[in-house]
């Protein structure tokens, strides 16, 4: 298995595409805005475009520099693993459970080994998405990757499914064979202030938090930062705690001042405990530090980053200081991608395959082949 | 630019500031950036502190009120416990105790430590075992049930009567019961319907009696008359006799002969006498019967003992008669102030309890050779008159003589006894009349009751 990373950026153009066999698979990754012009069509001039996935990003990774505006293609040759690819496009009311279930069944199943899952990331509720992933799939296959990302304005994202940039779709890559995957997710914030119980939601949107509006908490908590809601409350994120479920972490994508209700990521049950959550700097980049232990891999040829936009957002300037932390844990022979997503794909905890959806961390698939 | 920046560059570059365009500029805009970030950040953090800290203080208020007021609520609940006369007990699932009040200490002799862990139909009465389990599928189908009675067995080995009303917490996996001893009120319930009973049967006899009377009398009467006649008819047929010939007594002879004229003279007045003395016991046993039957005055009364013991005697000749001979032996007695009808029950129940001892004897033993004799006695012995009833019975065994006084504890043969004669005894005696019944017994040569009366006593006059 090898790797080779070009980038394209509108003053340069497309630097360092590869030449000789074409790649088994491309990763790119983007600005809606560059995905959606000329440097898609050129790129497919190269490589074939049935071989070619990405998404849009709220800021793609390329090593351990972030880059804005411009395009990320890794191109990775597998020695031994082939891939398949299926997608599903979102409807008007979309059953996302059922679209997930119905994306899943479409890969064979037969040396199936881990499904790589980019999503649209405005109009898809990733919790439910991740339930119906799992139905469709053997319960030793793994599942991870990202909800796509529209800078901060979370308005449209899109999504490349076989070299075509579009909105209102899921594209899965299904990896065949001796290609050996880990995965690691870890937030770095912490719970902080009194548990609360959710006492009125309905799917994934908050109306109250112990009887008291929701809206009006985070508004208070936040103070003039309210004024730059929604983005604003990726600050604060919610850990949400299901009876007997394990404690996940949960961010708002929408406000709905008449209604005074907050839409979240996933599915927001009633009766579950809440706490806000904050964290510092050193708490992120500790976090990335222990998604990218948690892989359990040490000289992978690729690792895919899947980073939430709200740490990119509180760690601002220091936002390569998480990736290089990943690549202080990885190792200077893995190759880096990734990008700043609308949610995070990836199983829980160690041992697990169950995919769910994570809000505020940082998630990492590494891949390898034995040589 | 950040004014920490701003005051910075002018302390460093003084007069000779750097240009803020170019590379230089974008440095200096990114370390201003990343002050103002600083800044923003330790605000955020600062109000989210200071804001969950209030919070927290307001819960921490409102968690202290609940506590303060939960442990109030325990208190009480613990004081209820503690104090209430009930038996409050609580039991697992496997029917163990896991609580008891004090209460079981009190009334039935049980410690709480004594009982925790132990199953609880252990102390129930063998017969009522059945009844414990139909209460725990009740509780299993309806969650509650009231009013199970049931024998449990105090710590001092008596019987108690028991009602019980419990719930099942199927969360909690417990039983919660409460129990009351309801022997006190069993027993006078019996005695109400006993006495109800013998009220009416009372009544009854009473009526019977003086429906019987009035034809006695006049057959005794009429036995009287009959008497006297037959002697003047006699004495004018004498007469008569002395005034004939021989030849007219000869003609008389054959209807002499066959009237038995003789016989008749001598057996006549005989029968006469005998239905007279028949005619006698049948009017005193109708009288014993009407003075027997004669409700009690709520008030205390004075009575001659002795003649309410002849009374009873009178009453009890049909079971003792073939039983064993009666002997009497009465003292004269002072006038006892006391509830004569109640004392009259007693002495007939003795007498008749001293007759089922010989007959039982007798079944037990027969052929042996013993004297079948019951023996009433009455004394007046200081301040207080002693009647005593001896049998020569079998003799109660030694760990019966402190049950013998039980309600319903009864050796005899289903139908036979009722358990509730001695229980009367023992009330009568001693709540009625503050005196003591002391019980010598030994087995295989008889029993004997003597009851003690005291002469002068506070009386509770509607005892």
């Amino acid at each position: 298995m090898r790797t080779h990373q070009a980038s394209w950026s509108a003053a340069q153009g497309w630097v360092g595409l590869p030449e000789g066999e074409a790649p088994s698979l491309v990763l790119l990754f983007g600005s809606r805005e560059a995905l959606a012009g000329e440097a898609l069509n050129q790129l497919a001039a190269f490589i074939p475009k049935e071989r070619l996935f990405g998404c849009s990003t709220a800021g793609q990774i390329e090593g351990t520099r972030l880059v804005d505006e411009s395009l990320v293609a890794t191109c990775v040759w597998f020695a031994h693993s082939t891939i398949k690819s299926a997608s599903v496009r979102l409807g008007d009311a979309p059953d996302v459970r059922a679209l997930g279930e119905q994306l899943s069944r479409q890969l064979p199943r037969e040396g199936l080994v881990h499904v790589l899952v980019l999503s649209d990331g405005t109009r898809v509720n990733g919790g439910t998405l991740a339930v119906g992933l799992g139905a469709g799939l053997p319960a030793h296959v793994s599942v991870s990757g990202g909800l796509a990302g529209d800078g901060e304005a979370m308005v449209e994202t899109s999504v490349v499914h076989e070299g075509i940039a579009s909105t209102g779709v899921i594209s899965a890559v299904g990896l065949y064979g001796a290609v050996s995957v880990g995965t690691g997710t870890l937030s770095g914030w912490v719970p902080f202030g009194p548990t609360r119980r959710i006492t009125k939601s309905e799917g994934n949107v908050l109306t109250a938090l112990d009887g008291e509006s929701a809206l009006e908490l985070y508004k208070r908590y936040l103070g003039p930062h309210a004024a730059g809601l929604p983005s604003s409350a990726l600050l604060f994120p919610l850990q949400v705690t299901a009876p007997g479920a394990s404690p996940l972490v949960r961010t708002v994508l929408g406000v709905d001042e008449a209604k005074g209700t907050l839409t979240f990521a996933a599915e927001i049950p009633e009766g579950a405990s809440a706490r806000l959550m904050h964290a510092s700097l050193e708490r992120l980049i500790d976090g990335a530090s222990g998604a990218a232990t948690a892989t359990a891999v040490q000289g992978a040829s690729l690792a895919l980053l899947v980073s939430c936009v709200g740490r990119r957002m509180v760690l601002k300037q220091r936002t390569e200081e998480e990736l290089e932390a990943v690549r202080a844990v990885l190792g200077e022979t893995t190759t880096l991608t990734g990008f700043y997503s609308y949610g995070e794909l990836a199983p829980h905890g160690a041992g697990s395959t169950r995919c769910e959806l994570h809000n505020q961390t940082m998630t990492i698939t590494t891949f390898s082949e034995a040589a | 630019m950040h004014p920490l920046l701003t005051r910075q560059l002018k302390r460093f570059f003084k007069d000779a500031p750097p240009a803020l365009d170019g590379p230089m500029g974008q440095l200096l805009t990114a370390i201003s950036d990343a002050y103002v970030a600083g800044d923003e950040e330790r605000a955020l953090l600062d109000r989210a502190v200071t804001e969950s800290a209030k919070e927290l203080e307001e819960r921490n208020s409102a968690l202290l009120f609940d506590i303060a007021r939960r442990d109030r609520a325990e208190g009480e609940r613990d004081a209820f416990f503690r104090t209430s006369a009930d038996l409050l007990c609580i039991f697992d699932e496997r029917l163990r105790y896991t609580q008891v009040s004090p209460s079981w200490e009190q009334s039935m002799g049980y410690s709480a430590t004594s009982l925790v862990g132990t199953e609880c139909l252990a102390l129930v009465h063998p017969e009522d075992r059945k009844v414990g389990h139909r209460m725990w599928a009740e509780l299993q189908a309806a969650g509650k049930v009231t009013g199970i009675e049931m024998r449990v067995r105090a710590a001092a080995g008596d019987w108690r009567w028991t009602s019980w009303a419990a719930s099942y917490d199927r969360g909690r996996k417990l039983i919660f019961g409460v129990g009351r001893d309801v022997t006190a009120e069993r027993t006078m319930a019996r005695e109400l319907a006993q006495a109800q009973k013998l009220e009416a049967i009372g009544q009854l006899a009473s009526g019977v009696a003086h429906e019987i009377n009035t034809p006695v009398q006049f057959i005794g009467d009429n036995l009287s008359f009959l008497t006297d006649s037959m002697k003047d008819l006699i004495t004018y047929l004498e007469a008569v006799h002395g005034t004939l010939d021989d030849a007219q007594r000869a003609k008389l002879e054959p209807a002499a002969k066959k009237a038995d004229l003789e016989y008749l003279r001598e057996e006549v007045p005989r029968s006469l006498s005998e239905s007279k003395d028949g005619v006698r016991r049948v009017a005193e046993l109708v009288r014993a019967l009407k003075e027997f039957a004669h409700p009690d005055k709520p008030e205390l009364e004075h009575a001659d003992l002795n003649r309410a013991l002849e009374r009873s005697l009178v009453l009890a000749r049909g079971e003792l008669k073939h039983v064993a001979k009666v002997e009497t032996d009465f003292q004269q007695l002072p006038a006892l102030r006391c509830h004569v009808g109640g004392l009259s029950q007693v002495f007939l129940n003795l007498l008749v309890n001293a007759a089922h001892a010989i007959e039982e004897r007798a079944v037990k033993q027969p052929g042996t050779d013993w004297v079948r004799c019951i023996t009433v006695k009455t004394r007046h012995v200081g301040n207080e008159v002693r009647v005593s009833i001896s049998d020569t019975g079998n003799g109660i065994p030694p760990e019966l003589r402190e049950r013998i006084f039980e309600p319903f504890f009864t050796t005899k043969p289903v139908g036979k006894g009722s358990g509730q004669g001695l229980p009367l005894v023992r009330n009568v005696v001693i709540a009625q009349h503050q005196g003591r019944v002391e019980l010598e017994s030994e087995v295989g040569v008889g029993t004997t009751f003597t009851l003690c009366l005291p002469l002068e006593q506070k009386r509770q006059e509607a005892a």
